[in-house]
């Protein structure tokens, strides 16, 4: 293995292998951070470029794109309320207010540090469970997966906070767009009422840009001035100060790393629930907050920002291991070991281990170059929020509605985008969370569908649930995290009421 | 403030939309019916280059995914287009005629489709976990008592319709397991225990049990209970030829190329040309060869006759595939 790690880094520091990764992250930044593109965009669009590469080459440059994408999202999530690629979706819940505090400095500077060392802790992750990979795929049957999608949804009654019946509505609404579509287990189409558009579901990227970033821009419209509510009192210098609080909020970015890691390595999850599960957890740990979340928690950038990022180096697992993508965008990387005539599997592990170390290499120095990046730029970065509306609303609405576009060139993800933008302006405005109906729409269809596969497989046994290891762990895990903030308030709120009454 | 916003909006989309027009319009789109990273994804950008050398000139041949309704969407398209050969796709057959059989919604006819070429086929082998040990032989799976769970993608697709087929064929009745989102998932389940058997194509079953070091390889737990062919088995296992099923033999797939109905002639003998030259070029055997892809070049004319047989050959089990979808 120290062999293969060697020869991976002799690979990389060549000036040909440093140019391509430096274009790869080049490349991963700027379609990471404009909405609707993202990785996989990047990653298909690149592939005719390595036709002349050597195998190695191309992993490089593939490498260094997939590891700079989410961290060029968090830039546009926390600036611009819109996730530059789904994962990044979290990241907008405390990103953006605290954007609109003024703070957009210290939220990207939070937010790259924690993508840089949660993709550090994710590639390490890689490394050292690659003996063991084999066990780690095979513990997640659909028990297993169905469990974790509610303890995600769990997630849905905490964010509410105080707005338990706005959230549950809007969840409901999100469950309920969720399911239109082509259901897998039935190879029906529902809910589609005829419309083509329809048949395949609602895109989570357009509906995601409509929703957040849109409806924003009409909000600003309406209300004028700029993102930031007090421009005259912003110091965009607090860039250090987001560093400081990832260090400062270690084990939040430790968990949230697991979190990137264990997700990413089970196929067909992905890095937007690994950020969504991320995020609740982080609010369920903290109970009671200095800042609400929602309202500009650092911690909320932290935890989703650094499961995202660590979860690219999770879902190499599977596809390196089995064949099996984690994500699209292993997906399509996958395609590009393929066209290379490598073929992924165990078969790759143990003949072509350099290639695999290369790889590693590739994106734990492209994971920092990214970050190095938007730290030196992120000053000027964080100037957009001070621009005035007039410039920044159609700015920002063309290139939100471009990357619906762009997405599919599909004009009808436009027109979903703008729905969405509309229902999102009403959600601001009455007060009802977005974030529940986001988590209900990502988690919602991967519910329904383990729960039917475990109906299909135990022939309709719901006591498997409780007679599988992992499936009882998962589901006590999500009574504690259900009542576990709960259980806290009220010893917290005790022990207030006894200092109070000792010190009468 | 309001008509600011909006003629600053109008704007800049009209300057952004200008530079995502067609750069030229000499180019040929290829699409792919399906997402990026799969097989179709690779196999259309692993012929694209190979289409624009053979035919020479300034022509670029330019691969564009289009994924939907099962393939449906970028067929659709193609025969919405006008007729001048701009446009290529690579059908997915039997799967892409399957509407046009049962009677589902479809705008395109696969019998009437202008044919290009076929690039690549594959056929099937069923096969089981040798650690869950339920089945040795495929008589153990034909005088099975219960009912056999089979880890599938969605009703209506390849897959599964092959296997309704064969089930069919044996007097099986199966309890599909569905949903999963590839054959290399519903492979993974079988080898969890999800299900007792599934179908993969050869190539991929290949792919999955090549090895050199056993313990740390999850798919070598699978192994072959019946290989569709006429011919001898290349897993050392009975046929469904050796059996007497050998109207089964037809049972796979076929990747074949076609452009939108009604290209003038002289278009499409040029572009067929081309494409047969490509899907006939050594390089992309060699690519076939090298990653496991059953390389098949057919001509136009025998491509267009290997539709119609496929398409007769499937009608016959009309009333088994329309109830599979129906589920």
């Amino acid at each position: 293995m120290f062999d293969s790690l060697i020869i991976g880094i002799d690979n990389l520091f060549s000036l040909n292998s440093i140019l391509l990764l430096m274009a790869g992250s080049a490349v991963g930044l700027l379609f990471g951070a404009i909405p609707g593109l993202g990785g996989t965009t990047a990653v298909a669009l690149m592939i005719p470029l390595t036709f002349g590469m050597e195998p190695f080459q191309a992993i490089i440059l593939m490498g260094g794109i997939m590891a700079a994408t989410s961290t060029g999202g968090s830039v546009s999530a926390i600036l611009l309320n819109t996730p530059g690629i789904a994962p990044n979706a979290a990241t907008t819940f405390d990103g953006y207010p605290l954007a609109k505090q003024g703070k957009a400095g210290m939220a990207i500077g939070a937010g790259a540090t924690a993508s840089a060392l949660g993709g550090v802790v994710g590639i390490i992750s890689l490394v050292a469970v690659i003996p063991i990979m084999k066990e780690i795929v095979l513990l997640f049957t659909p028990p297993e997966f169905f469990m974790l999608a509610i303890f995600g949804l769990c997630a849905i009654a905490v964010s509410s906070g105080d707005r338990l019946l706005q959230g549950l509505i809007t969840a409901i609404i999100g469950l309920v767009v969720g399911f239109v579509g082509l259901y897998d287990i039935t190879g029906t189409v529902r809910y589609s009422m005829g419309i083509p558009l329809l048949e395949d579901g609602i895109k989570l990227v357009p509906a995601l840009i409509g929703l957040f970033a849109i409806s924003e821009m009409i909000n600003l419209a309406v209300k004028g001035g700029s993102i930031a509510e007090d421009t005259s009192s912003i110091a965009i210098s607090r860039v250090s100060d987001g560093i400081k609080q990832v260090f400062k909020n270690w084990s939040t970015m430790l968990v949230g790393s697991g979190y990137g890691t264990f997700i990413g390595a089970i196929p067909g999850v992905g890095g937007t629930v690994a950020a969504f599960l991320s995020y609740s957890t982080q609010v369920q740990r903290d109970p009671d907050p200095d800042i609400e979340y929602g309202k500009g928690n650092i911690k909320g950038v932290i935890a989703p920002e650094s499961a995202n990022n660590a979860k690219d180096g999770g879902s190499l697992i599977p596809t390196l291991a089995f064949g099996i993508p984690g994500s699209a965008e292993t997906a399509v990387f996958l395609g590009v070991l393929i066209l290379h005539g490598i073929e992924p599997g165990q078969k790759l592990l143990v003949e072509n281990e350099p290639l695999v170390f290369t790889l590693v290499v590739a994106l734990t120095v492209s994971v920092v170059f990214a970050t190095l990046v938007v730290l030196a730029l992120a000053k000027y970065m964080a100037m957009l929020t001070m621009v005035s509306v007039n410039v920044l609303i159609p700015t920002v609405s063309v290139i939100a509605l471009v990357g619906a576009y762009a997405l599919h060139t599909e004009i009808g993800d436009v027109v979903i985008a703008l729905i969405f933008a509309i229902i999102g302006y009403f959600m601001i405005r009455f007060n009802y969370p977005r974030v529940t109906f986001t988590i209900a729409l990502v988690l919602g269809t991967l519910t329904e569908l383990n729960f039917d596969q475990t109906m299909q497989i135990h022939d309709g046994d719901m006591t498997v649930f409780l007679t599988r290891w992992l499936s009882v762990t998962l589901l006590i895990l999500t009574v504690l995290s259900l009542g576990f903030p709960t259980f806290r308030k009220k010893v917290r709120e005790r022990n207030r009421r006894r200092e109070a009454e000792a010190s009468k | 403030m309001l008509s600011r916003v909006i003629t600053g909006t109008a704007a800049a989309a009209l300057a952004v939309g200008a530079s995502i027009l067609p750069a030229q319009a000499k180019n040929i789109t290829f699409l792919i019916a399906y997402g990026p990273g799969g097989g179709f994804d690779t196999v259309t950008r692993k012929l694209a280059p190979l289409i624009e050398k053979h035919l020479g000139g300034n022509v670029n041949v330019v691969p564009k995914n289009m994924p939907g309704g099962r393939g449906k969407k970028a067929a659709n398209y193609l025969v919405n287009r006008k007729p001048n050969g701009r446009n290529l796709l690579i059908f997915n057959m039997p799967g892409h005629a399957m509407p046009n059989i049962i009677g589902e919604k479809a705008d395109y006819d696969v019998r009437t489709i202008d044919w290009l070429a076929r690039a690549a086929e594959f056929k099937y082998l069923i096969v089981t976990s040798a650690r869950a040990g339920k089945f040795k032989t495929w008589n153990d799976v034909t005088s099975y008592k219960d009912k056999i769970k089979i880890p599938m993608t969605a009703p209506g697709t390849t897959g599964y319709l092959a296997t309704a087929i064969l089930m069919d064929a044996y007097g099986i009745k199966p309890k599909f397991i569905t949903g999963y989102k590839s054959s290399s998932k519903y492979a993974l389940g079988v080898i969890r225990g999800d299900g007792d058997l599934t179908i993969l194509a050869k190539g991929s079953f290949r792919k999955y049990i090549t090895s050199k070091k056993k313990n740390r390889q999850a798919f070598k737990d699978l192994t072959p209970l019946l290989e569709i062919t006429n011919g001898p088995s290349q897993f050392g296992v009975e046929t469904t030829g050796s059996l007497g099923k050998k109207e089964l033999a037809v049972l796979g797939g076929d990747r074949m190329i076609g452009t939108t109905p009604g290209t003038p002639k002289a278009v499409k003998d040029k572009i067929a040309n081309a494409v047969f030259k490509a899907v006939s070029d050594p390089e992309f055997a060699a690519w076939g060869k090298k990653v496991g892809r059953d390389v098949a070049p057919l001509n136009a004319a025998q491509t267009k006759a290997k539709a119609l047989e496929l398409f007769a050959y499937y009608s016959k089990f009309k009333s088994v595939l329309a109830a599979s979808v129906k589920k």
